[in-house]
């Protein structure tokens, strides 16, 4: 599948063009030659309204592989976030991100983002993957929530 | 497959001992033959399509009963739990129209062919190709699911089988693969351990009974292994005691327990000092503080007394010796074991080397004495007793370490010692070769003969007796 990696960037990249969701942003990166980099994208997630993640706008990299689509991308948040299926480097643990679990290679950038977006507010407690925040949330919410907040003042949209 | 239709047959005739289990050995086509006899169980009271019949044994792990009784409950309900029609469809590639556009290529239109399964997700043929390829690499098999978004629908066997039909090789490991699942699927069947081998084993005997009656099995290719752990042939000694045995030899604990034997920690820094000669001042290397080997006290309290201590009573230095002594003890209870333990697994390397040699020894005796193969065939029937004997006597030495002392403890022991003494006479008989001043190869042969029908019977009978102590909880173990 090797040889599709790039036509199928460049296909999504015009997806992308065409048609996104209200808020996000998504766009490869570019070399120092000022060429397009189709395997590094960078991306921005807004956290949803009406929870302690809206008004924050979360930057992460997509890292794709030769093996794109067969394998997924790596998603990193940077700088690194604080919640309980991000670890400590940033990247994400999310069951569409994993090959042995529920990743597809018909899934498309879009849809990893509005993934993400919906993994910030709704964290799935069986797979923990940093201390700090599963162990706050575990304990206590309304801390929680409060150093949620205070990450998304932190964040906002420049 | 002629030779393999006699095994059951010669089972039955030779009575079971009560140590032995039933088991049966599979090669890879056995194993095909196996699958498809239940699916051909199967499919007509399930009335369904042998494809989606294949697929729902499969997801259920080959659990034939219960299978039925929910079909029977709920027929709709099981096939959508798995997500699977009565009747797929065949599959086929079909040509492309103005609406197709492959979600994963993004290639579009009237020239791309594709491939959809009854979900309707459509793909074309060279990604399906690369996606299914990639999973069987993987190893993968009817696990592979519909390449779209949160689409739940198997692939199935006949279209895998479809997609990769040009692709020999591939195709060879998607039915690999496949049958692999089943092995590992079914907890009634494990594969062989032994390297490349290929053959699988089925045993029915419950894991409820496999503490009392070990689990042996023996695979055609030669290994004799256990189906609960999977480790080489242990019986006597039941699966808990070899784990925990073999835990105690990787740790090297007995490390920590020579030092606790043969050294003392200084009594201020806590270095760990070995008096390897001299009088009992010792000078600390580390912090030179001076005490006495003997009491442990500070020699600055002996005054003269250079070579006695007169401090010995007193009631700290007891119980700081009474702890050495202890642990002493241990490590020569564990030396003891570990050296006959180990003595008979360097026997049975012997034994085993022994065997290349008895084959010449064989052919040397068919020539000089003009007999026929059938006839010198005793000697290779001795070594095999003899390496059988080795492992079991090298496994009832772990069984012994843990066996807490007491009357039925002496009696394994005698037995264990008959044993050790019957196969060691019947070693050194084996291994000296025929010479002239010797006895006759007949008056050999007979000797032989004898020595190892009288082994085999000290061997059942060790085997008869732990087997029956273990059934009936007769042993009383204890762990450290």
């Amino acid at each position: 599948m090797s040889g599709i990696s790039l036509n199928r960037l460049m296909a999504e990249r015009k997806q992308w063009r065409k048609d996104h969701p209200h808020g996000f942003y998504a766009r490869p990166r570019k070399t120092r030659a000022g060429e397009l980099d189709l395997m590094n994208w960078e991306c921005g997630i807004p956290g949803k309204e009406n929870t302690p993640w809206a008004n924050g706008l979360y930057k992460c990299v997509l890292i794709f592989t030769a093996d794109y689509p067969a394998q997924p991308p790596k998603c990193q948040f940077t700088p690194p976030l604080f919640h309980p299926n991000v670890f400590p480097s940033g990247t994400v643990c999310l069951s569409i991100l994993n090959v042995d679990k529920d990743w597809k290679p018909s899934i498309t950038i879009k849809q990893i983002l509005l993934g993400v977006q919906n993994l910030l507010d709704e964290p799935n407690n069986s797979d923990p993957a940093q201390t700090e925040a599963y162990q706050l949330y575990r304990r206590d919410v309304t801390a929680y929530e409060k150093k949620v907040r205070d990450q998304a003042n932190r964040m906002t949209r420049v | 497959m002629d030779g393999d239709e006699f095994e059951p047959i010669l089972g039955s005739l030779q009575k079971k001992k009560p140590w032995e289990v039933d088991f049966k050995v599979y090669d890879p086509h056995d194993l095909l033959v196996k699958q498809e006899a239940i699916v051909d169980r199967l499919q007509s009271p399930l009335a369904l399509s042998r494809e989606t019949t294949t697929l729902l044994l499969r997801c259920c792990f080959w659990k034939e009963e219960s299978l039925l009784e929910s079909f029977l409950l709920d027929r709709d309900g099981t096939l959508a739990k798995v997500g699977l029609p009565e009747h797929p469809p065949r599959p086929k590639f079909e040509a492309g129209d103005e609406s197709f556009m492959c979600e994963i290529c993004y290639c579009d239109g009237a020239d791309e062919t594709y491939l959809a399964l009854w979900c309707g997700h459509r793909f074309c043929r060279d990604c399906y190709r690369a996606y299914v390829s990639g999973k069987v690499h993987e190893g993968e098999s009817w696990r592979i699911r519909c390449p779209a978004v949160k689409c739940r629908t198997l692939l199935g066997l006949e279209p895998a089988r479809f997609i990769l039909a040009d692709d020999k090789a591939m195709l060879n490991r998607y039915e690999e693969n496949l049958t692999r699942s089943f092995v590992n699927d079914l907890p009634t069947f494990s594969w062989c351990p032994a390297p490349n081998c290929e053959y699988a084993i089925e045993c029915q005997v419950p894991r409820s009974t496999w503490e009392t009656t070990i689990p042996t099995v023996h695979c055609r290719c030669g290994k004799a292994f256990c189906f609960s752990c999977k480790h080489d042939d242990h019986i006597p000694a039941p699966c808990s005691l070899v784990s925990m045995w073999m835990q105690k030899c990787k740790d090297d604990s007995e490390t920590s327990n020579w030092i606790k034997a043969n050294t003392k920690e200084c009594v201020k820094c806590k270095s760990t000092i070995e008096k390897n000669g001299g009088c009992n001042h010792m000078v600390c290397r580390e912090c030179h503080h001076e005490f006495c080997w003997v009491c442990m006290g500070p020699w600055a309290e002996h005054g003269q007394s250079y070579y006695n201590c007169n401090r010995f009573d007193e009631d700290s230095s007891k119980n700081a010796r009474d702890s050495v002594s202890k642990s002493r003890a241990m490590l020569e209870r564990y030396l003891h074991y570990f050296t006959r333990y180990n003595n008979h697994e360097q026997s049975a390397k012997l034994a085993r080397r022994l065997l290349a040699a008895t084959e010449k020894n064989m052919d040397q005796i068919q020539r000089d004495h003009t007999l026929s193969w059938i006839e010198v065939q005793f000697l290779s029937e001795a070594v095999d007793v003899l390496s059988l004997c080795r492992s079991t006597l090298k496994w009832s030495y772990v069984l012994g370490y843990y066996m807490k002392s007491g009357n039925q403890k002496t009696i394994f022991e005698n037995n264990q010692s008959d044993l050790e003494m019957a196969t060691e006479l019947l070693n050194e008989l084996v291994e000296n070769p025929i010479t002239e001043d010797g006895p006759s190869i007949e008056e050999f042969k007979r000797m032989v003969i004898d020595k190892s029908t009288y082994v085999k019977t000290r061997w059942e009978t060790i085997l008869a007796d732990i087997t029956a102590g273990l059934q009936e909880n007769r042993w009383q173990f204890e762990s450290e």
